[in-house]
């Protein structure tokens, strides 16, 4: 069963933000994987297995942050949803602010839901229900 | 004998000659005409060998007036021309004294005007009257004439009579009068027109000048009048470009149109003068005559100067407001992102550090540790506080006519809700539509209401009353309470960003609320000020412009 879960792909530049994202998931007992990269360029390496990843595989959903430098969040998006094989991978956004100027085009350009960071596992977890994928995301039982 | 038949042969010729102009209608050249009855009569009267039928056709088709005397002034003969001029028949005036029937007044006074009847039968003068007279018809009438008097000789030379010929004068007077007045005509308009007028020579010496020409270079007559344009006031006209024009315009007959010129004057003045000049005909058309046409386009220069700067000043504030806003909105985006950042992450680590060392940390530590955490959403609020004053600024208002009594209604609803514990006690007017934009007006008695709870939290039973008055142009709103209050000096200060006039300890808050409402009332063209006294409580009034627009939807 855990082989079987998809990893999720976080893609945020903030090493802070990462680890406070990452604090809240272990919370939870995430069971799914999860793999960080720093950028969007990081992100398309990953996703379209261009770099030396070991144990590439697809995820479950990604984590989207929008600014970042080299290929900030949405030219990241706009790049997902042109690219055949990963249009339809689910995209959730990682936002500061619930009146992000850029959370408009993030919809136009087909992402499938936000979240405001920082990153409350609950908002999170009602996001991806409202994407139809919750049976991706597992949420281990405490030992 | 032979003399006589050559005298008559050479009167026949003339006698034709005279029969050809009449017959083709010129005018007999008075001279002339004179001279030849002068010949006629003499052979009338003292040679009886004139043909009957010639001396008519002259004495009686000739379009001028003849009147023949004796030298003691008894009419002789008078011809048709003259009966009709003078209204005396053939037969009446024949034998009259000259004077009855050539009867002569003053062109101005109309007195009569006796003709110099002795200069001809005794001086032998051949005379006219330069001046003009009318003659006095019979019937009571005045005709301008022009006239003609010369003595008639005997064989011996002695003066027998004379000869008055005259002519009706009343076209050519009328023709001069009409002259006259288009003159004037001329000249007043000359005088009158705003530009200035120069009329020059061949020469390019100035013949007139008008009232505007002397008005706007502050010259007179006699410094102007027969002086050449390159020496007047000082040869300030002698300008090379405008020697080439107004050369090739007298020579050539062409014309030249607005050449503008930047003319200094005497007294320092600086004009933009349009020049226009073209050959003008004179009252003989053989002398070349130049009008030149110089109008002052100063004030129109300076004009289209002005609005070309204000133009380019509209340019530069529009592209530094564009740049403002691009600015503002890389500030916002800045604010927004990663100014929340460290906030963020300073509530996130003491939380992590509340999670992982439940244990090691004092009551103390923990007390400092939520003062951090307050003070970083403390902050994180004047952010968003500050980006919704922003937003505000940019958002475009879409009005409606909008229901204040709903809007309020369902805000102190809210309110009411919020405030359970304590005993608020609202006062509400029936309020009207208004002109606005709902959710911008939501905000404002969110804001307003919000504030008189909020200030009113120490009053054991708080009072809030809104209302409003109207005139013809707009609504008043006011909303008062019983509150805490504040000093009138601090009145201003309360409507601008983040400004307070309680400490955040005693009435939470960021201080925006009130810029808010000010910024959204000014959107919609409205004012908004306050009355207070501390401890007795606050009004807020704003206003809202009426809109008579009745095909506006309801919102």
């Amino acid at each position: 069963m855990i082989n079987k879960l998809k990893p999720i792909l976080l893609v945020e530049d903030n090493q802070n933000d990462i680890e406070l994202i990452l604090e809240a998931l272990k919370d939870y007992n995430l069971a799914n994987r999860v793999i960080t990269v720093n950028d969007g360029v990081e992100a398309l390496t990953y996703l379209r297995n261009e770099g030396e990843y070991t144990d590439h595989e697809l995820p479950a959903v990604v984590l989207l942050d929008i600014k970042m430098p080299r290929l900030n969040g949405i030219e990241t998006l706009r790049e997902i949803k042109k690219d055949k094989t990963l249009k339809s991978l689910p995209v959730v956004m990682l936002t500061s602010s619930r009146e992000e100027p850029d959370l408009k085009s993030c919809y136009d350009l087909g992402a499938n839901a936000y979240v405001v960071k920082p990153v409350d596992f609950r908002e999170f977890v009602s996001a991806v229900k409202n994407l139809g994928i919750f049976w991706a995301i597992i949420n281990e039982t405490p030992h | 004998m032979r003399n006589f038949n050559r005298q008559l042969q050479h009167l026949n010729k003339e006698i034709q000659k005279m029969i050809e102009i009449l017959n083709g209608r010129k005018p007999i050249p008075h001279n002339d005409l004179l001279r030849l009855l002068k010949e006629v009569i003499y052979f009338t009267e003292n040679q009886q060998l004139l043909q009957e039928s010639t001396y008519k056709t002259i004495f009686y088709g000739i379009g001028d007036a003849v009147i023949i005397t004796n030298a003691f002034c008894k009419i002789q003969m008078i011809n048709p021309a003259a009966e009709r001029l003078s209204g005396w028949s053939s037969f009446e005036a024949n034998g009259k004294d000259i004077d009855k029937v050539f009867r002569l007044v003053d062109e101005k006074n109309k007195k009569p005007f006796i003709y110099p009847y002795g200069e001809i039968l005794e001086k032998g003068k051949t005379v006219t009257i330069e001046r003009h007279c009318l003659l006095h018809t019979r019937e009571g009438t005045f005709i301008p004439i022009k006239d003609k008097g010369a003595p008639l000789y005997e064989e011996n030379g002695k003066i027998s009579g004379m000869v008055i010929v005259f002519s009706d004068f009343t076209r050519t007077r009328e023709n001069e009068q009409e002259i006259e007045r288009s003159k004037g005509y001329i000249q007043s308009i000359v005088d009158t027109v705003s530009d200035s007028l120069l009329i020059l020579d061949s020469d390019l010496m100035v013949l007139n000048a008008n009232n505007s020409f002397y008005n706007l270079f502050k010259l007179s007559k006699n410094v102007v009048e027969g002086k050449h344009i390159f020496t007047l006031d000082g040869g300030r006209w002698n300008i090379s470009e405008l020697k080439d024009l107004l050369e090739k315009v007298s020579r050539e007959d062409t014309i030249f149109k607005d050449y503008e010129i930047t003319f200094e004057s005497n007294d320092e003045t600086s004009y933009n003068l349009l020049l226009n000049a073209r050959r003008i005909h004179s009252d003989s058309n053989t002398r070349i005559l130049i009008l030149l046409s110089i109008q002052n386009i100063t004030e129109v220069y300076l004009s289209k100067r002005m609005s070309k700067i204000l133009e380019m000043e509209i340019e530069t504030r529009t592209a530094d407001l564009n740049t403002a806003n691009v600015d503002l909105e890389a500030f916002s985006y800045f604010v927004s992102h990663d100014l929340r950042a460290p906030l963020r992450h300073i509530t996130g680590y003491i939380n992590l550090l509340k999670r992982d060392f439940p244990q090691q940390i004092s009551e103390k530590s923990t007390h400092y540790m939520e003062t951090i955490t307050e003070s970083a959403q403390r902050m994180s609020q004047l952010i968003e506080g500050l980006l919704e004053y922003s937003r505000i600024g940019k958002k475009s208002i879409h009005k409606y006519m909008t229901s204040m009594n709903d809007i309020t209604n369902e805000i102190i609803n809210v309110l009411k809700n919020e405030t359970k514990g304590r005993s608020i006690e609202f006062k509400k007017n029936n309020l009207p539509f208004v002109y606005c934009d709902k959710m911008l007006m939501e905000l404002v008695w969110l804001n307003l209401l919000s504030n008189a709870v909020k200030f009113t939290q120490n009053v054991t039973l708080a009072k809030i009353e809104i209302g409003f008055t109207e005139n013809e142009t707009e609504f008043m709103f006011f909303i008062s309470d019983n509150g805490v209050g504040f000093e009138m000096k601090y009145a201003k200060k309360l409507f601008e960003v983040f400004q307070r006039l309680h400490s955040s300890k005693e009435f939470h808050g960021t201080g925006i609320g009130l810029a808010h409402v000010r910024r959204i009332i000014r959107k919609h063209g409205g004012r908004v000020w306050a009355e207070s006294k501390p401890l007795k409580g606050t009004s807020i009034y704003f206003t809202i412009p009426k809109q008579e627009n009745k095909n506006d939807k309801q919102a």
